[in-house]
């Protein structure tokens, strides 16, 4: 089966080798096979886990989402945020350290556009003042 | 360490509730149909045993005092009581 993860910024999974896939629903938790139903169903804030063909499992965190599975072979996840993690007990901690990192690029974009508002006005201020000196030798 | 101010996201504390969930599944493994099976067998005694225990008591006192069937009943009641109460303990054990 195919399983492809994505928020609306980019593709986190899209993976051609997955056996199992694992979610779960406001109706609990459900595993889906190659040769599935048509499905479409929506996620909780929760853990996408699957296994590809070596039986390796993979998970990911996603915050709610919608899960779609076409012609038994092709899972789709369309989430707001997904990471992506291969030890289920260390995720929260990969969660952590993404939402912390978004948190400081949030802060020093801040930071550098104000920095750029007071570099205009402080421009802007300096030739005020040399045209008044110009105008009134 | 203090507490961070993402630690309280719900993607943060979903994904932890799911690892402590999978790290006790990979500790203590899954428990065996056996096992099953016994807690089941073990918690039908549990409320069977008092309750007899109850009725044997209650027919001796009344052959004893010659008192009908009120000890038996009343033996009985408890016992069934006393049975429900520990069975209902017992399942709530962690």
């Amino acid at each position: 089966m195919r399983l492809r993860i994505h928020t609306p910024l980019e593709v986190v999974v899209d993976q051609a080798d997955v056996r199992s896939v694992r979610a779960e629903d406001a109706t609990g938790s459900f595993g889906i096979l190659g040769g599935h139903e048509d499905f479409l169903t929506t996620l909780p804030v929760s853990v996408v886990s699957w296994t590809d063909v070596r039986g390796e499992p993979r998970y990911c965190a996603v915050r709610g989402g919608v899960l779609t599975v076409t012609d038994g072979e092709a899972v789709a996840v369309a989430t707001r945020e997904a990471v992506v993690g291969t030890d289920l007990e260390r995720l929260h901690r990969d969660v952590l350290a993404r939402l912390e990192a978004a948190r400081e690029a949030e802060r020093s974009e801040r930071f550098e556009s104000t920095q750029l508002h007071l570099a205009a006005i402080r421009e802007i201020t300096r030739h005020l003042r040399q045209a008044r000196r110009r105008e009134s030798p | 360490m203090t507490r961070r101010p993402n630690e309280g996201d719900p993607l943060v504390t979903e994904t932890r509730k799911r690892g402590e969930r999978h790290r006790r599944w990979r500790e203590a493994g899954d428990e065996g149909v056996a096992r099953r099976l016994a807690q089941v067998g073990v918690l039908g005694w549990m409320i069977v045993a008092p309750t007899l225990a109850g009725v044997f008591a209650g027919r001796w006192l009344d052959r004893r005092y010659g008192t009908g069937l009120t000890w038996t009943g009343a033996l009985l009641v408890l016992g069934l009581a006393a049975g429900c109460w520990s069975a209902w303990r017992w399942m709530h054990e962690p």
